[in-house]
């Protein structure tokens, strides 16, 4: 008798067990494995587009560094809201745009990410140690309205999923 | 029955003075984040009566004078309650929506009657064009406690990317 009724309980705790797993397990998935990010605002078109979906894969850089051409996010206060950016400069490199066209260390880079038209104009500036130059994708906006520069890569917590 | 209804007011009531009154100070300026961020925002069809209401509930939430710097901007300024007021007036009626969120905010508080506070400021502004306008920084908050209040001292915006 007592043993059917342990079953009848097992039987019963069973749903709310595997409720309970997968509700952790899905916290844990998106909390620290892979964010959910709606992407806002235009700086990195066309690429990726405002109103778009993904997710930042918080493992890519646990055994790699961010290279250049990598598109990295990039934490605020916390997780909630991040940027999204794309990487020019390592540490020690000199970065600089002349017409519109991204040097590092003097010498052109080919972006072919960058399909819209860019005049942009900065003289050289060296990325301090531990630092990555981000800039955006869609340089068809005036310099001053985009946010861009180097940032400390303890910032960078991952990168997008696609 | 009616002496059920008193004592379940009371008791209510009890409940919420208790909350109000002995909120720790995180819950307090964790309150005063969320009410900036109600008092902040602004729909298209407010007028400039509730605007100017708003306004002024904001006013209260800063210390006489009130440092902002930044220098991604590169301001660093001490302004007044009524500069505070004055300008945070004149962005929102010249606006026609405005909305302030804060997120991820970090409370710290210190025995001194200080207070560090630090979160994501979001704030987005549709102009009179319909254009709309995306901004957001990191905030570092000093807050100071006056007469049981936490009022903000400095805030400084965060430079997260250095040209």
């Amino acid at each position: 008798m007592a043993i059917t009724e342990k079953i009848k309980g097992f039987r019963l705790f069973k749903p709310v067990l595997r409720i309970v797993v997968i509700a952790l397990a899905a916290y844990i998935v998106f909390s620290y494995i892979v964010i959910p990010l709606k992407i806002r605002g235009n700086s990195m078109e066309p690429t990726y587009r405002d109103g778009g979906f993904n997710f930042c894969l918080r493992l890519r850089y646990l055994f790699s560094e961010p290279s250049r051409h990598d598109v990295v996010t990039v934490e605020f206060a916390g997780r909630r809201v991040m940027l999204l950016k794309r990487v020019v400069g390592l540490e020690g490199e000199t970065v600089s745009f002349k017409d519109g066209v991204l040097h590092v260390n003097g010498k052109p880079v080919d972006e072919p990410y960058v399909k819209l038209p860019c005049k942009w104009n900065l003289p050289p500036r060296t990325v301090e140690k531990d630092h990555l130059y981000l800039v955006g994708d869609n340089r068809m906006v005036p310099m001053y309205t985009h946010d861009f520069g180097q940032t400390h890569q303890r910032r960078i917590i991952g990168a997008p999923l696609w | 029955m009616v002496k059920k209804s008193v004592i379940a007011v009371i008791v209510v009531a009890g409940v919420l003075f208790a909350y109000f009154y002995f909120a720790s100070d995180e819950a307090k300026i964790r309150r005063e984040f969320k009410n900036i961020s109600k008092w902040a925002s602004r729909e298209r069809n407010d007028s400039k009566i509730e605007t100017a209401a708003r306004v002024n509930q904001i006013r209260a939430l800063f210390d006489d004078e009130c440092r902002f710097a930044s220098e991604t901007y590169g301001f660093d300024r001490t302004y007044t309650r009524q500069d505070i007021s004055s300008r945070t007036f004149s962005m929102m009626s010249q606006n026609l929506e405005t909305e302030l969120n804060f997120y991820d905010l970090s409370v710290d508080v210190a025995g001194d009657g200080t207070a560090r506070a630090t979160a994501t400021a979001d704030f987005i502004v549709t102009r009179m064009n319909g254009e709309r306008i995306l901004d957001t920084h990191e905030i570092d908050c000093r807050m100071i406690k006056k007469e049981g209040e936490w009022l903000f001292k400095e805030i400084v915006l965060v430079q997260i990317l250095e040209r």
